[in-house]
């Protein structure tokens, strides 16, 4: 996860094999248990196995949502059979405790959805009906935490996120590992959205059932697939997303802070979130770092280890009362080729990723102007998903004895283009002085 | 008697200092100028000892009743008498004898090594040799203090720091050859090596400082790089070849062959341990960005426009995109 503060990071909830300790709700209302009786039957356990050991390395949870046995969960409960469906094989596991194996017929990775096939009927399912209702109504989490069997949390309904690019539920309950792709209901059983993520402290997050009533009205209106074909649909789900979220960013008026006598691009979109930091001089340094630090709250789950769609920069100011230039410039040097720790490129790459790339250049701030700018402009291609990069693109402005002004903006999930137009729109919303 | 022997003596390092043909018998040895193997050593008696040969004409050496006695090869023990049968060490004094037959194979000539060439006299004077050194270690203490953004304090004990480190490595170096010098040509010679690694030092450190100057002015020229590698690289072979001119007689053309060779190895041999000692600190190794920031105004930065800087880019995607196929 490349750039994102530890606040902002919402810790999803699949449960991985490692177990993590779970707290289970506590209430007494009279009303949860009948919600229980009437809906605990349509949850399920979906657990996803290693084919060469056998053993489960996800589980998660889902509900059925056809007459014909179609379970709705989270793609990153099942993200593991898609991306390697030679490898992986997905199980269900009913409220009597049967288990039956299941395919994934549909995903939608922005919203982190799935539609899984169980191929026989269900006597009972929730059915997906757009619901307005107002905050504060009481709702109820279904789903199978921390692999301790079914449990049901209630909570409330807190609104929409106020600043994502796609809508997320604000859930005040404690939804726990594990809940993943299980259904959040009203006392009526209405679906209002999927369990997908939490942040702690009963700040947990649900999707849409819109956007899961989608997903499934495309997977019934379309013909079986293989699934091997289904990656290819991630791809390209995550290239319309990029050029959604990428259109108009950094055009037209871009805000402004002023940082070193530079106006510095700030909050592009309402879905950005700044934070600014600074770390003075003193008698342990011998210089002073401002901070400017804008990123996204959307991300999307790719793996266990790789999130996508996070756009964020940095600025970072840097001043010394006691060094001379020279001295000035090799912290500069210092700072530009590793500043904080998410400042991190793998050359080597991996599985799923190649290593970074790297360009440099001299490049004028403006057209005709006098300030001289090193940029680094540094890639790694997403090996499974044909189209896609991660861009870490890094500018140092030149030519001053004692300040020195860095700014970095990191994509990931972008294609190649888009990261070029990004960068030439990013430059443009600096005003430099001279 | 016609029998010829030679005797030879010996310094405390083993080097022969004098060498006597010896036809008549007895001979005498001592400090005084009678004696047919005169020594100078001053725990010598001025006759010490007689090489003299026996009533069945072997011959042998005898203690004169000195002072100091005489001693079989290092043994402490004195003794009257020893036979010289073959080749045979004994002890006067402090001075060793080597007393064999005529026909003992002699080592060849050493070569009389001094600096040639057009830098030779840098190495000439003490005052040259001690430029040489000042300069290199004041240019690897200034730039280590450049390169550092601590307060002052701490500042100050790390590049002290790294300028003893650094001496140490350089007077390592520079006796590593010394020793070298010794075993093949008698010579230690360590100034002049340690005189010379800092001359190396010095130009390392002003082809680095030019060569990250110029990396800083041209970004995205690959051949001013690697023509400040190839320099590097030469102004070691040339170190090397001028140590082994100093511990040996070989060609030039032959010295620069064997340096390059060396330098071939070195180069490996550190790229080999940074791999291997990034594999084990940490399996994800990150991107060095081998950029430098330069204090110099902007009028003297070439810069192409933004939009030249990602067109350049494109070649990046390209080779991503062979990298993703592999």
């Amino acid at each position: 996860m490349i750039g994102l503060p530890a606040e902002a990071v919402a810790q999803r909830v699949h449960r991985n094999a490692a177990p993590e300790a779970a707290a289970t709700a506590e209430s007494e209302g009279g009303e949860t248990p009948a919600v229980f009786r009437r809906f605990a039957g349509q949850v399920v356990k979906v657990q996803v196995v290693e084919g060469r050991s056998g053993a489960k390395t996800v589980t998660g949870s889902g509900f059925f949502v056809t007459a014909q046995g179609h379970v709705i969960t989270n793609y990153h409960v099942v993200s593991d059979l898609v991306r390697k469906p030679a490898r992986y094989h997905a199980e269900l596991i009913d409220s009597i405790g049967a288990t039956r194996p299941v395919t994934v017929v549909a995903v939608d990775v922005v919203h982190d959805l799935a539609v899984l096939a169980s191929g026989s009927p269900a006597a009972n399912f929730f059915s997906l009906e757009p619901t307005q209702i107002a905050q504060g109504l009481r709702l109820y989490s279904l789903g199978h935490p921390a692999d301790l069997g079914i449990a049901i949390v209630e909570g409330t309904y807190n609104g929409r996120l106020p600043h994502t690019l796609y809508p997320r539920i604000h859930f005040t309950g404690s939804i726990n590992p594990g809940m993943s792709g299980g259904p959040t209901i009203t006392l009526a059983g209405k679906v209002i959205g999927v369990n997908v993520a939490t942040s702690g402290n009963q700040q947990s997050f649900l999707v849409p059932v819109d956007d899961a009533a989608a997903l499934l009205r495309s997977a019934l209106a379309a013909p079986p697939r293989p699934a091997d074909s289904l990656i290819a649909d991630v791809d390209h789900q995550l290239l319309r997303y990029q050029d959604t979220y990428l259109a108009k960013l950094f055009t037209g008026d871009v805000p402004t802070v002023d940082l070193g006598g530079v106006k510095v691009p700030t909050r592009p979109a309402a879905y950005f979130n700044c934070w600014g930091d600074s770390d003075p001089e003193d008698q342990d340094q011998a210089y002073e770092v401002v901070h400017h630090y804008c990123s996204t709250d959307d991300d999307v789950f790719l793996s266990g280890d790789e999130s996508t769609g996070i756009i964020d920069f940095q600025h970072d100011l840097l001043t010394s009362e006691v060094l001379n230039t020279f001295r000035f410039h090799s912290l500069y040097t210092h700072q530009f080729r590793s500043l904080g720790a998410d400042w991190e490129l793998d050359s080597e790459g991996a599985e799923d990723l190649t290593g970074y790339r790297c360009r440099t250049g001299n490049v004028r701030g403006q057209a005709a102007g006098r300030v001289v700018l090193k940029t680094v402009f540094c890639a790694r291609a997403y090996r499974q998903l044909p189209g896609l990069y991660d861009v870490v693109f890094r500018v140092a402005l030149l030519g001053h004895r004692k300040l020195g002004l860095m700014s970095t903006l990191t994509m990931s999930g972008v294609t190649f283009s888009n990261a070029q137009s990004m960068v030439r729109r990013y430059l443009g919303a600096f005003r430099w002085t001279e | 008697m016609d029998r010829v022997i030679v005797a030879e003596v010996l310094n405390r390092r083993g080097d022969v200092v004098q060498r006597t043909r010896l036809e008549q018998f007895p001979a005498g040895i001592g400090r005084a100028w009678t004696n047919d193997v005169v020594l100078a050593d001053p725990t010598v008696d001025a006759h010490h000892a007689r090489i003299a040969a026996d009533e069945q004409g072997a011959l042998f050496i005898e203690d004169l009743g000195s002072v100091n006695g005489l001693h079989a090869g290092s043994s402490r023990e004195m003794v009257r008498r020893v036979p010289l049968d073959g080749m045979a060490m004994v002890r006067v004094g402090r001075t060793m004898l080597r007393i064999g037959a005529l026909d003992t194979p002699v080592s060849p000539a050493l070569p009389e090594l001094a600096p040639s060439g057009r830098l030779a006299w840098l190495l000439e004077t003490p005052a040259a040799i001690a430029v040489m050194v000042l300069a290199g270690m004041g240019i690897i203490t200034l730039s280590a203090w450049l390169d550092s953004y601590e307060p002052q304090s701490k500042a100050i004990a790390s590049v002290t720091g790294q300028a003893v480190a650094f001496a140490a490595l350089a007077g390592a170096w520079a006796g590593v050859w010394s020793l070298i010098g010794r075993l093949s040509v008698q010579h230690f010679r360590y100034w002049e090596h340690t005189a010379l690694t800092w001359l190396a030092v010095l130009g390392l450190a002003l082809l680095g400082a030019f060569d990250s100057y110029v990396a800083f002015l041209f970004p995205r020229s690959d051949v001013l790089g690697l023509a400040g590698a190839v320099l590097t690289g030469a102004l070691f072979v040339a170190l090397i070849a001028a140590q082994l001119g100093l511990v040996s007689a070989m060609r030039r053309r032959r010295r620069i062959v064997i340096g390059v060779i060396v330098t071939g190895v070195m180069v490996a041999l550190v790229a080999l341990t940074s791999k291997a000692a990034k594999n084990q600190l940490d399996s994800e190794s990150d991107v060095r960005i081998a950029v430098s920031l330069k204090a110099l105004p902007a009028t003297l930065i070439p810069a192409t426009s933004v939009d030249d800087f990602v067109r350049s880019t494109d070649g990046l995607k390209r080779d991503l995109d062979r990298m993703m196929k592999e």
